[in-house]
């Protein structure tokens, strides 16, 4: 480089005042926001499906917790789920089961051909349902009244129709 | 600006021979029409299907039958539809409009022409023939399988192997232009490149590390598989396959618009860009973060685990910072643009700006619509709160407010000067232009807010809900606000459409009348921008090592735990 | 009068306080759409045992 004259300022990155403080505010609301979901995820237990098991979607019907799908009592007011995404058909099976309120279900589910979807209708349960892969999350049901689950993937043209519902009693 | 270009030392190493702008051959020209071209004619079928899906929410029948039955046998259902208005408007609308852009702007960014013109025209032919390859299975209702193409769902293995030659062309284009940049920089060392030219290298390069995830999926399992030659595949590998290259996508569709708004609306808007050094930043940051983070998109996939998301969702954040970063520096580029022409107090320079070029104002109106298509796409990032609206009406919600705005809109902007310059035309009906801007403005304002308010509400994607025999009363008002929001895009995308036929069609115009190429000067001469912000070595390095790093070890135990036991269906 | 003309001053004490504005606009925005979906999980609850 040649001698610096005074009017003449070396490369820099130069940042107006202005934009610094908005990059920090920036940096701070995103800080902010992951720290939130955080307390979410670990004091109010909302929880992303996370690996359960891996299955053969070409045995899954005749063999296995899938092969008899419905609703199993574990304990008093404590129930598992275990629930088949049709695509052949676009259904799920069972698709109606029935707990007394206060119960906890734990929902398994899986597909024997295509993916699917499943949310649970005013919960945050909501999962991808792919062949080869059992989805898992649980739900607390309070108040008497029909909660229905929808499919929520593409899964030929009669997604539309696929839906489930649960009947808690009071 | 000028005392400190002048008397800098700095610019005693910048060669004087770079000729003030650069005039277009008439075969580049052709070349840049010609993509411009087909993206357009992509853009006005895929369109023809949007409406269709906004007035099937609305329940509305004709003679009791539904609407698709008016179609047939030339549309066979719902799907088909809705699989062709994702891979032409989202796919092929944008690759063919980025690949002439670039064209465009690799060019007259460096001043010169490609190096070897054959190569652009062989990647353009590429795609055109991966784009009627592709074509074939989808209009025989052979690959209804949307845009995404999930497995074990099986189209017909023309339409993979046209995607990949699509793909595989986009790259051919992007090496020519590396071939003409590395001449360009061998005769100007030390001259920083010329930021659309930079952005716009950025991006191609970002797109040729980010769809390996798809060449690999087609490539080792979707081809061999529907040709037979695989009996089976892992649809959840495929999936995380897809992501990889399925979001530094919409960052492909995303960054030629920021090119725009950083490198010629300032121009447009009769400004400067407001820091040289601060764009640069944030096409970097976009080089090494578009690409691992992609699991964001799987957050309620079963076979990833949580702390692999946990991971993707903080490096979703990071890169929501450049477009925040973005945010500010386009704005203030403006607002010095507003007082440049006058513009007094506070917020005296908004009315100030040029609203009357449709160019100008359809790019603004783009700009805010992003606004919330940026505050939605945080809130899916947010790990859990993604369970709120995962696969509902609110994500075609908010990327329509993305692709088909912040994108397409500023594309549309773009080819309101574009076009005319390519053709030596004048625009025809300017007046009409600037309405049509508007009305994509309104029809989108409608729709999306629609779209994510039943979202919130349970509604689930990809659904025709006109005949989903659970939706309850409280979504019918808002499937009504869809059809009715789509029904104006519709028009706004034909008057686009209309525009551009007329203009190529008129006579050509005294020269004086024809637009120039706006390129916007920096505020700061970018020589006083640092070396390194100007350099290739340190962020390529980085980027692959955190794609290594933070895509790596899952992708290692999914391909080595790999079941290949999904055969195809095909249940449409 | 075209930029080139003003004095330098003009530019190099160019503030962009309209900017600051629209931007204070732009966070209390992202805080209020974002807090909204945010209250709206939690209220659907947890969905672990």
């Amino acid at each position: 480089m040649t001698t610096p004259q005074p009017q003449s300022p070396e490369p820099s990155v130069h940042i107006d005042p202005y934009e610094r403080g908005w990059m920090i505010a920036a940096i701070i609301m995103l800080v902010v926001f992951a720290l939130a979901v955080a307390v979410a995820s670990y004091s109010l237990g909302i929880q992303l499906p996370a690996p359960e098991a891996r299955v053969d979607p070409n045995t899954i019907t005749t063999s296995g917790p899938f092969a008899n799908p419905g609703l199993r009592e574990l304990a008093p007011g404590r129930y598992e789920a275990y629930i088949v995404a049709h695509g052949q058909g676009w259904y799920f099976n069972p698709r109606q089961i029935s707990v007394p309120a206060g119960s906890e279900v734990t929902f398994y589910v899986t597909s024997p051909d295509v993916q699917h979807g499943f949310k649970l209708e005013g919960t945050n349960v909501n999962m991808m349902v792919i062949p080869g892969q059992v989805s898992t999350l649980t739900r607390r049901f309070d108040t008497p009244g029909e909660y229905n689950w929808v499919c929520h993937e593409y899964c030929g043209t009669g997604h539309a129709a696929m839906y489930g519902t649960i009947t808690v009693t009071p | 600006m000028t005392a400190i270009a002048t008397t800098t030392p700095v610019a005693a190493v910048t060669p004087s021979v770079v000729p003030a702008k650069y005039v277009l051959s008439k075969g580049e020209k052709r070349f840049i029409g010609l993509q411009l071209l087909v993206a357009t004619l992509a853009l006005s079928i895929g369109s023809l299907f949007g409406p269709l899906q906004a007035l099937e929410f609305s329940g509305l029948t004709i003679g009791g039958r539904d609407l698709y039955a008016l179609f047939q046998p030339l549309l066979a259902s719902y799907y088909q539809g809705l699989t062709l208005h994702g891979v032409l408007n989202a796919l092929i609308w944008t690759t063919f409009f980025i690949t002439g852009f670039f064209t465009l702007t690799v060019t007259y960014g460096l001043r010169r022409p490609l190096a070897y013109p054959k190569l652009g025209w062989l990647g353009f032919i590429m795609m055109t023939l991966g784009l009627l390859t592709a074509a074939v299975p989808i209009l025989l209702n052979e690959a209804s399988v949307l845009y995404t193409f999930y497995p074990p769902l099986q189209a017909n293995w023309a339409f993979y192997v046209g995607l990949v030659l699509v793909v595989v062309g986009s790259w051919v284009q992007g090496y020519g232009f590396y071939i003409t940049y590395y001449r360009w920089r061998k005769q100007n060392p030390g001259v920083r490149t010329p930021l659309m030219t930079f952005g716009s290298l950025i991006t191609m390069v970002m797109w040729q590390i980010a769809t390996l995830g798809i060449a690999v999926e087609i490539l080792t399992q979707l081809l061999p598989w529907s040709l037979g030659l695989l009996p089976g595949v892992d649809p959840q590998l495929n999936r995380t396959y897809f992501w990889f290259t399925g979001h530094p996508l919409v960052y492909f569709w995303l960054l030629p618009a920021y090119v725009s708004w950083y490198a010629m609306l300032p121009k447009q808007a009769g400004g400067k860009l407001f820091s040289d050094s601060l764009a640069r930043f944030s096409f970097w940051m976009f080089l090494v973060l578009s690409t691992p983070l992609g699991l964001h998109h799987q957050f309620t996939d079963p076979g990833v685990p949580t702390i692999w998301k946990t991971i993707h969702a903080i490096l979703t954040y990071a890169v929501a910072f450049p477009s925040l970063l973005t945010a500010f520096t386009v704005v203030a580029s403006l607002e010095y643009a507003g007082r440049q022409r006058g513009g007094k107090g506070l917020l005296g320079w908004i009315p100030k700006l040029p609203w009357s070029n449709p160019s100008v104002s359809i790019q603004i109106l783009s700009g805010v619509l992003f606004v919330f298509g940026g505050i939605g796409g945080i809130t899916n990032a947010s790990y859990n709160i993604n369970l709120v609206i995962h696969n509902t009406a609110w994500v075609p919600g908010h990327f329509h407010l993305t692709v088909a705005s912040a994108v397409t809109m500023t594309f549309m902007g773009i080819a309101y000067w574009l076009v005319p310059h390519l053709t030596g035309r004048k625009l025809w009906a300017p007046k009409l232009a600037l309405a049509q801007g508007w009305i994509w403005f309104i029809g989108m304002m409608i729709f999306s807010n629609a779209m994510h308010t039943l979202g919130l509400l349970g509604a689930p994607r990809r659904t025709p809900l006109g005949v989903a025999p659970y939706v309850p009363a409280n979504w019918e008002p808002r499937l009504l606000q869809t059809a009715i929001g789509g029904a104006i895009l519709f028009i706004g995308a034909y008057l686009f459409v209309a525009i551009m036929v007329v203009t190529v069609l008129r006579k050509p115009a005294p020269a004086a009348e024809v637009p120039e190429v706006p390129e916007a000067q920096s505020i700061q001469d970018p020589q006083l921008t640092p070396a390194w912000l100007d350099r290739w070595a340190p962020w390529l390095t980085i980027a692959i090592l955190l794609i290594i790093l933070m895509y790596g070890p899952n992708l290692f135990y999914q391909i080595t735990n790999m079941q290949n036991t999904s055969p195809g269906f095909k249940l449409w | 009068m075209t930029p080139e003309q003003k004095p330098e001053h003009e530019e190099e004490h160019f503030k962009p306080r309209g900017t600051v504005l629209m931007m204070v606009l732009f966070f209390f925005t992202i805080v209020a759409l974002w807090g909204y979906v945010y209250l709206i999980m939690v209220s659907q609850g947890a969905n672990t045992p």
